[in-house]
């Protein structure tokens, strides 16, 4: 652990930020929570939008500020705007958001999900960037990648990944297509 | 200090918030929107890792390689968008057919 505010790869270390982390953090899983338990489906899609404004908010905390604007525009932007619209459109308001009969046994299996899920965390050596594993001018190099991220993510996009960019577009055109084809009326 | 175990676990438990709510719901459109809860704990998991490990590759000195977990993001993102509106497509055509959206109505293909 660095001494100073920072770690040597840039990560944060100040009371603050961990105050603000913790905020953050729990701000996703109440709004998450309510979006599961509220009974209007109308707020439960607005405590959506606040879930994610949360998780946009890690990714500016994780230093992946690209990503942060895509989550404001596409999960905090249009993907509720589509919720919001369909629920509208199919006037199921009234009838709330209820639960089925599988409660109990989804409790268990969720609960059983998350165990694992924090057993492999914990449990995992993770071969962590602060660890002795880098040379501090590597971890001098590391901490600059972070700190100006959008260029070199578009590298790799632009060049390693360049057919999967590819593909993604055609798979967005491909759903539009069809999202269009299935509800045109006949 | 956050580390990267505090990532991981928050993803962990919001993940499980989504995977209860789309097993439980009876509306469509809240499943979908539990189904979107789980990609965004997916994203925060793959993103947090890109920031904290060490890829493979970095020993050629290529340090862009340390964002490829934000290129899975990118591409999560991307999914999630055609997901979302292919399913309330399909939801729409459903509710147009059978007037509801209710999932435990749905069972056409059970009989």
């Amino acid at each position: 652990m660095g001494e100073g505010p920072m770690t040597p790869t840039g990560i944060e270390t100040t009371p603050a930020f961990t105050i603000i982390w913790w905020a953050v953090a729990g701000t996703s899983v109440g709004a998450a929570v309510l979006v599961i338990v509220l009974p209007d489906l109308l707020k439960a899609a607005l405590s959506l939008v606040v879930s994610f404004l949360a998780v946009a908010a890690l990714f500016v905390m994780l230093n992946a500020e690209f990503l942060a604007v895509v989550q404001l525009l596409i999960y905090a932007g249009a993907i509720p705007i589509l919720v919001i619209f369909a629920v509208l459109v199919m006037r199921d308001v009234q009838r709330g958001n209820p639960f089925n009969r599988l409660r109990v046994p989804a409790l268990f299996l969720a609960g059983l999900v998350l165990a694992l899920i924090l057993f492999v965390t914990f449990d995992t050596k993770w071969n962590l960037l602060e660890d002795a594993t880098l040379t501090a001018g590597e971890q001098q190099q590391a901490a600059e990648v972070y700190g100006n991220s959008v260029p070199a993510l578009a590298e790799l996009l632009l060049n390693n990944y360049a057919l999967a960019l590819e593909v993604a577009a055609v798979l967005l055109l491909a759903a539009m297509v069809g999202a269009m084809a299935l509800v045109r009326e006949r | 200090m956050i580390g990267l175990t505090h990532y991981l676990a928050l993803s962990g438990v919001i993940f499980s918030i989504g995977l209860y709510g789309a097993l439980t719901k009876r509306n469509a459109i809240a499943i979908l929107m539990a189904v979107e809860l789980m990609f965004n704990a997916v994203n925060v998991a793959v993103v947090s890792i890109a920031r904290y490990t060490v890829p493979v590759g970095i020993a050629d000195g290529d340090f862009s390689v340390l964002l490829t977990g934000q290129v899975f993001a990118v591409f999560v993102i991307t999914v999630a968008a055609a997901e979302v509106a292919l399913g309330l497509a399909i939801v729409l055509a459903i509710f147009r057919n059978r007037q509801t959206v209710d999932v435990s109505q749905m069972d056409l293909m059970k009989r």
